[in-house]
């Protein structure tokens, strides 16, 4: 890979995240983000009265299940509606350039949306005695579980020239995804399936990072998920002609 | 044809994909590396653990019985035993021998493993639309040479390390730890005491001490344990704990300086033994210590055919800042409940020479003292009197001087708590009661070694209490509305700034 290479993808990526703050989405999105998880969070942290952020983490992956396909919808939707994919693609760049800048750029985004919650564990280290591993693991676990959600969008994204049917059919897998391996699903489930269940549902890794424990296999099966659905995303893009 | 070729193409690349992915995947299951992030290291084994198995002189054997069918809500816990017993392995340079054994349909090892005492369990899974029994087993037997050690249920990941490094320590110190607890006089009995004293058994062997019917306290006995003596004990009794002491024993105890009957009536109490921890300097006074509601513990009253709930002023609460941070057996500890316990103060002229203290447990600043006249109605609006910090526990060892005339004592420690309620009944399973007493009890016994293991288990972090509620809306508003506000207020004028230029670009 040399830096033409990278540098391509450097500018696509930044034409990308700009597009979100030069019209009024990124605001909004901030802002419904921002409101909405503070709120139900604040609800309770009185009541509770624990200098944990585990509520919020708890309330998280529910938020970006909406939040996350609502940023991908558009990515190649949009494109593939008005035309502008054509020309997207004839330039000189590979498929793949184009994928990692869309994705990069909807991670960095919300990247940057979960920075401004920065006041949460500013608010409860001055309340209290928090421990400082499971907020960093969270953070961590929450970006893992966002580009999770956004490299699925993205490609469901990329199936179809429908914003709304994208959104929905995200929302859709992104909960499928999400709940696989969640304790009341695996209660339900034949008992020979249940480890494979866990083991491929991502709310389950993201606990375990959340916990404060930064583990191989964790990140290892996120980068997995997410580059599995990123090399889907290039090859639809590629083969998008095959009808 | 191309198309066809195309697409086949694809569809190899893409199963190689998957391929590699699950391979990776599943090797990082085998070999994987962990950084542990939590302020306790609550998923990394401690110290204690990786000596205890460094000095290991012979292979411990660890046979891990859990079934393959168990719920599935047990998956993690399976993996997180797993993970703690990989660090064992790790530590202890070929010395623990670590197996996973499924015993579903092994009659024999069905019957050994009743006779050893793990248990068979029974869940109820709900699978194929119907609720059906599956059992299953979640046990441990950890053995050395011959003897060995058993957990009959591992129920969850907290205090595994503990129960884990204790049994090892257990099998290969050789002899068990005794424990004196003190009968009679009115005093709480294993009975009352339930919950904390079957904890300490898992360590120690707990020998119940009646001052009538022996000559001299065996000195054997590492600490004598007396939990709040209703009646007066007599002379002959005090003199027999004063030789304990004198001969290096170690007392804990447990009683406050007011009792309170059932009928919620307190008087002030007299048993003599208070008599004599005046005498070595370490008085526990006749009152009780009062917190702001709260800074106190949450209580339950009936009322007629009510219960209700309430912060009691009477049942302070002690958070971290009340804990002596320098003292590893209460460092940790962030919320324990103390309930009508009575302030103690040291007297160091009594102490001699050489000695030291540990206050280890005070109220905070704004709590007070009530002496003389009691209202205990919980649904009084409290007032304090003169607020000041006091002592509720102090650990203090020193040659303690023998009102009875011995005159060659040797260094002992004696450590008081005071209030005993905190201790007994329902009231130990109350925030980090059990781990209080524990703590303290393994602290005289145990020189601290343990105690750094088990702290991992706390997981109550309380935040400040002491703010109004004006505060908390704002604190609520400012977060929830302070970033968005900046957030759209930046979003607008960038807008309207880009539609300027946009209109100065059209000019």
């Amino acid at each position: 890979m040399n830096k033409e290479y990278l540098k391509t993808i450097y500018s696509l990526f930044k034409k990308e995240l700009m597009s979100y703050f030069n019209s009024p989405i990124a605001y909004i999105f901030i802002g419904v983000f921002l409101v909405m998880g503070n709120w139900l969070f604040f609800k309770w942290f009185f009541i509770i009265g624990q200098a944990s952020m585990r509520n919020y983490f708890s309330l998280l992956p529910w938020i970006f299940l909406f939040l996350a396909p609502a940023l991908t919808m558009r990515l190649w939707a949009e494109e593939k509606r008005s035309g502008t994919i054509e020309f997207l693609l004839t330039l000189p760049i590979t498929n793949w350039q184009v994928v990692l800048a869309k994705f990069f750029g909807a991670l960095v985004f919300l990247f940057i949306s979960l920075l401004m919650t920065f006041t949460l564990p500013i608010t409860i280290f001055a309340l209290g005695n928090a421990d400082m591993g499971p907020i960093i693991g969270s953070y961590l676990g929450a970006l893992f579980l966002g580009g999770s959600y956004l490299a699925l969008g993205l490609f469901i994204s990329s199936l179809t020239k429908n914003q709304i049917i994208a959104f929905i059919l995200g929302v859709m897998a992104c909960f499928g995804f999400f709940i696989i391996g969640a304790d009341f699903v695996l209660a339900g489930a034949p008992m020979a399936l249940a480890p494979i269940m866990k083991f491929i549902g991502l709310g389950s890794h993201f606990n375990s990072i959340a916990r404060g424990v930064i583990d191989s296999k964790d990140v290892i099966y996120y980068i997995s998920f997410i580059f599995m659905f990123l090399w889907l995303n290039a090859r639809v893009i590629e083969n998008r002609t095959w009808k | 044809m191309k198309k066809i070729k195309q697409r086949s193409e694809t569809y190899v690349t893409l199963l190689s994909i998957i391929g590699i992915i699950i391979l990776v995947n599943f090797f990082s299951y085998k070999i994987f590396t962990r950084l542990d992030l939590t302020q306790n290291k609550e998923f990394t084994v401690s110290a204690v653990t990786k000596n205890t198995l460094k000095n290991l002189d012979d292979v411990v054997n660890i046979k891990v019985y859990f079934s393959k069918n168990l719920p599935s809500q047990f998956i993690s816990l399976r993996e997180n035993v797993g993970d703690i017993l990989d660090a064992y392995d790790n530590y202890s340079s070929g010395n623990v021998r670590i197996e996973f054994i499924d015993p579903t349909d092994d009659e024999e090892l069905a019957s050994s493993l009743y006779a050893q005492g793990i248990p068979e369990l029974q869940f109820e899974v709900f699978e194929k639309d119907q609720m059906q029994l599956v059992r299953g087993y979640m046990g441990m037997s950890i053995g050395y040479g011959s003897d060995s050690e058993i957990i009959p249920v591992v129920q969850d990941t907290k205090s595994l390390e503990y129960q884990i490094t204790l049994a090892i320590k257990k099998l290969t110190s050789g002899e068990t730890i005794k424990l004196g607890l003190l009968n009679g006089y009115g005093s709480l009995d294993r009975e009352s005491l339930g919950g904390g004293i079957q904890k300490l058994e898992e360590l120690y062997e707990v020998v119940d001490v009646d001052l009538l019917s022996v000559e001299e306290i065996d000195t054997s006995l590492k600490t004598l344990i007396i939990v709040s003596p209703k009646e007066e004990i007599p002379e002959g009794g005090l003199v027999k704990i004063d030789a304990y002491v004198a001969k290096g024993g170690n007392l804990l105890v447990l009683d406050e300086g007011v009792a309170i009957d059932e009928g919620l009536q307190a008087t002030n109490k007299n048993n003599g033994l208070n008599n004599l921890l005046t005498n070595y300097g370490i008085k526990i006074n006749n009152d009780m210590v009062l917190e702001s509601k709260a800074n106190s513990g949450v209580a339950s009253f009936n009322q007629g055919f009510f219960t209700f709930q309430t912060s009691y002023s009477y049942w302070p609460k002690i958070a971290k800042d009340g804990f002596d941070q320098d003292n590893s057996a209460v460092s940790k500890l962030e919320n324990v409940v103390l309930q009508w316990a009575s302030s103690i103060d040291v007297d160091k002229t009594k102490l001699g020479e050489n000695y030291n203290i540990s206050y280890l447990a005070k109220s905070s600043d704004k709590s007070w003292r009530q002496t003389g006249k009691y209202d205990l109605n919980p649904q009084q609006t409290f007032t304090p009197n003169k607020t000041q910090t006091s002592n509720l526990a102090v650990d203090v060892s020193a040659k303690f001087k023998s009102p009875y005339g011995i005159e060659d004592t040797i260094f002992s420690r004696i450590l008081v708590v005071g209030d005993s309620d905190f201790a007994s009944g329902n009231l130990v399973t109350m925030a980090d009661n059990l781990v209080f007493f524990q703590n303290i009890t393994d602290s005289l016994s145990l020189d601290g070694d343990l105690i750094e293991v088990r702290s991992k288990g706390i997981t109550s972090r309380p935040i400040e209490t002491d703010i109004s509620d004006g505060q908390k809306v704002l604190i609520r508003y400012l977060n929830v509305f302070g970033v968005t506000v900046l957030v759209l207020t930046i979003g607008l004028s960038r807008y309207f700034l880009r539609k300027k230029s946009r209109f100065v670009d059209d000019l």
